[in-house]
């Protein structure tokens, strides 16, 4: 029923006729309204960055651009859970490269709670599916977790290094020396300033001789060192690469979410997400306060 | 003899006690079984399966014109909404009964995503909008006239419920389709989809039928057209394994092999599975439990992802036929009616599922019973715990 | 026949490492075939046949089971007590209650394998 009535106010408003009486006072607007314009646009402006700079923050909650998969109800309501969820539980701005601590209760070891630190090395999945996953060494053996970012059971992340790397995947990391994914468990949280930009490693990584899970030498990795390979191999690299695929603009299209619908999106849950901002600036001014009186 | 001379003797001549046939005339064979020659069509469209689409011209109507149908069309619109405010919809509610067939709804696959429960196990759910659904008309099982011919008694004594989804323009569909809806007054829809019911579950023309005519909790069956996958082998149609790439196997990587034995079966067995067009065919999933309901936006949740067609794809939904999943609890009858005064949460969730405005606090043992299992700690939380 | 790492610290186990020479998987007792998280396998070790459970694989794995860089496995003895004395790589949680349905009375008891654990994740 409810459908019907949006759709029936919508038709109204469409067909509403336009009378000589009304075009008059349309124009009458238009001249009040012109200088109104300017001001806006200074504000849209300012908006307009905030809005590309979520695309960073929050890219799952940009949809699958596959067009066979879209429904705008669908995606509204899944990013109202998704909303919903952040409010109860902060989770933080990462990228691939930073380093986090993911706490989750443990199901198969009720009386302790389970904490985890590691790289961050690859990020996938939109919508409630997002996940990431995290690597380690520990005791000279190297674990990889996967988190969905959603999950209930999940009780904290944290942040304790926030930066970017090179590449937008680490996954080369399992073929390089340990040290390179080497964290220390009890790390603290290295302090980052609020709004400053997030500094980028530019660690070159040394892999292990082949062999190697992937052919890195036809990723295209910028945060590899030479990797001292043969001609053969760049040069089949070479044939299979396809340099082209960046002057396509339909496959282009077809694999991301237009401009317009992601500043749509994003308007759309903004006051939310600046609400969820504010109350976690003031919880951090709260524990930092509070440190002091612990140590007394 | 007598029978034959009787009927043809306009035609025929005793002449010398022989039978002759005029030329100019003709004579009445018995057939046998001749009923089966020019047999009665088994399968009769039923009446609202008209031709749905008009075909558009360029008419070339002036701005005005286009406009004034635009005028004319939405005074249908509202004459139509009122004659439905002022038509007495249906008030009472009938007390359900295990042995009553309610409605179904014409509802569209919008898409999957996870839910998680409350224990942390995550299941994977399909979403179904519930279209703007209003009852069309009723057939009575004499009038619907069910579409195999009748022989001896007729089984099917339910009559049935016409429902249509989806408000259109009806300046796009043909004259016979415009019709359908003529008598109820509701505005032409782009979907139909008939119901049987009982005959306690009969629904007043113009009656709408929302998302909360289901309930959390209860099991429902899923019917739609599977994706069209076009003429496939048997490795994708079937599920076959094919054979070895290599070891000198030539030609035959992705065939069926032997369909049929030597001997006494020197044939192919009805039902044989072998190459053929694959999908676009109507299926029906069963038993699907709904997790959750939006009543805002009339959506349903329901487990599983194996739910028939692409996404914004139609189907229909019905309570379920499986006798251990049809609900325990009444559930109301013949639909649920809306009273404007009344208040409800715009998401209901299924008692075992985790909301995601709360928070699993953690994993509790119970020490006191041997056997471990777990209980929830289940807390709502203003803004993040702390 | 896929090689293992032996992660305890069995004299068996800890000379098969350092030799170069790691156990191989001879049999896997499920009915797939396919060694999975906590399965028992018997394997070739130094010319032995011996049973082991497997801790830690490569395989990819669900949201927050552990996925490792090697198939590490706990060497057991014939009487399904584990040769080593201590684990020295971490051991997915999961196993707790794999290990935990696998056991029953009269029956070989694989949480001995979570006792002489050291980390989990």
């Amino acid at each position: 029923m409810i459908n019907i009535i949006s759709k029936y106010s919508l038709s109204l408003s469409t067909l509403t006729r336009t009378t000589n009486a009304s075009k008059l006072l349309t124009n009458r607007t238009k001249t009040t309204a012109a200088s109104n314009i300017v001001k806006k646009h200074k504000q849209d402006d300012n908006s307009k960055n905030a809005l590309a700079e979520y695309r960073l923050i929050y890219p799952e909650f940009l949809p699958d651009p596959r067009i066979d998969f879209r429904n705008s109800v669908r995606e509204k309501l899944e990013r109202m859970d998704m909303i919903s969820r952040r409010s109860q539980i902060d989770i933080p701005e990462f990228y691939v490269g930073c380093i986090l601590a993911v706490t989750t209760s443990d199901k198969h070891n009720p009386a302790k709670n389970h904490r985890f630190v590691g790289i961050c090395i690859q990020r996938s999945g939109c919508g409630l599916r997002a996940n990431f996953l995290l690597r380690n060494v520990i005791d000279n053996q190297g674990v990889e977790v996967l988190y969905e970012m959603y999950d209930p059971t999940i009780i904290r992340i944290e942040v304790l290094r926030l930066e970017k790397r090179l590449d937008d995947e680490l996954l080369y990391l399992r073929d390089a020396p340990q040290e390179y994914s080497t964290f220390d468990p009890n790390m603290e949280i290295e302090p980052h300033m609020e709004g400053a930009p997030v500094p980028i490693n530019t660690i070159k990584v040394k892999l292990k001789p082949r062999p190697w899970l992937e052919r890195w030498e036809r990723k295209n990795l910028k945060g590899v060192e030479d990797l001292g390979l043969p001609e053969r191999f760049y040069k089949r690299a070479g044939e299979l690469a396809t340099p082209w695929e960046k002057y396509d603009l339909m496959k282009q299209y077809m694999k991301t979410v237009p401009e317009e619908e992601q500043n749509q999106i994003f308007a759309e849950i903004q006051s939310e997400l600046q609400n969820i901002e504010i109350t976690r600036k003031k919880l951090k001014r709260k524990r930092t306060f509070l440190k002091p009186s612990k140590l007394a | 003899m007598t029978l034959l001379s009787s009927l043809c003797r306009n035609y025929t001549k005793f002449i010398d006690g022989r039978v002759y046939i005029l030329p100019t005339t003709c004579v009445l064979i018995q057939v046998r079984e001749s009923h089966k020659l020019n047999p009665v069509p088994r399968l009769r469209n039923p009446t609202w399966l008209t031709k749905k689409n008009r075909v558009i011209h360029d008419e070339f109507l002036t701005q005005e014109n286009s406009e004034f149908i635009k005028e004319v069309v939405r005074d249908q619109r509202i004459e139509s909404d009122k004659k439905l405010e002022e038509k007495e919809i249906l008030t009472n509610s009938i007390p359900w009964a295990r042995n009553l067939k309610r409605t179904g709804v014409i509802a569209k696959k919008i898409g999957i995503y996870p839910l998680w429960l409350k224990n942390g196990e995550k299941i994977t759910t399909t979403l179904l909008q519930v279209l703007d659904n209003q009852v069309i008309k009723y057939y009575s099982p004499e009038e619907y006239n069910p579409q195999i011919r009748r022989i001896g008694k007729i089984n099917n004594k339910k009559g049935c419920l016409l429902i249509g989804a989806e408000t259109a323009d009806p300046t796009l569909f043909t004259k016979d389709y415009c019709n359908i809806f003529k008598e109820t007054g509701v505005i032409p829809k782009k979907h139909l989809a008939r119901f049987f019911v009982s005959g306690e579950g009969i629904l007043p023309p113009g009656t709408p039928i929302s998302a909360m005519h289901f309930q959390v909790g209860n099991a429902v069956d899923v019917r739609g057209k599977t994706m069209d996958r076009g003429f496939q082998g048997v490795m994708k149609r079937h599920g076959f394994s094919g054979m070895p790439a290599s070891h000198g196997v030539t030609k035959t990587h992705r065939r069926g092999g032997n369909i049929g034995g030597g001997g006494e079966k020197a044939r192919v067995w009805p039902g044989t599975k072998m190459p053929g067009h694959m999908g676009n065919r109507y299926l029906t999933i069963r038993g699907l439990k709904i997790w959750r309901i939006n009543t805002k936006y009339n959506v349903l949740w329901v487990s599983g992802q194996g739910i028939p067609g692409e996404t914004n794809a139609i189907v229909t939904v019905y309570d379920t036929v499986l006798p251990l999943r049809r609900p325990l609890e009444p559930i109301p009858f013949p639909t649920y009616l809306m009273k404007s005064d009344e208040d409800f949460p715009e998401n209901i969730y299924d008692k075992e599922v985790h909301k995601f405005s709360f928070i699993i606090e953690e994993w509790v043992t119970d020490t006191v019973n041997s056997t471990k299992f777990l209980i929830i700690k289940y807390i709502k939380l203003t803004m993040f715990h702390n | 026949m896929s090689k293992l790492r032996v992660v305890d610290n069995s004299e068996l186990g800890k000379r098969a490492m350092a030799e170069g020479k790691p156990p191989k998987v001879i049999h896997v007792y499920n009915k797939t075939g396919i060694g999975k998280m906590g399965d028992t396998v018997l394997v070739a070790v130094k010319g032995e046949k011996k049973k082991g459970v497997l801790v830690g694989l490569k395989q990819n794995q669900k949201s927050k089971i552990p996925k490792f860089d090697s198939n590490n496995v706990v060497l057991l003895d014939e009487t399904g007590t584990p040769l080593g004395t201590r684990i020295h790589v971490p051991i997915p949680t999961v196993l707790r209650t794999i290990l935990k349905q696998k056991t029953y009375t009269k029956g070989v008891d694989y949480t001995k394998i979570l006792s002489i654990a050291s980390t989990f994740v």
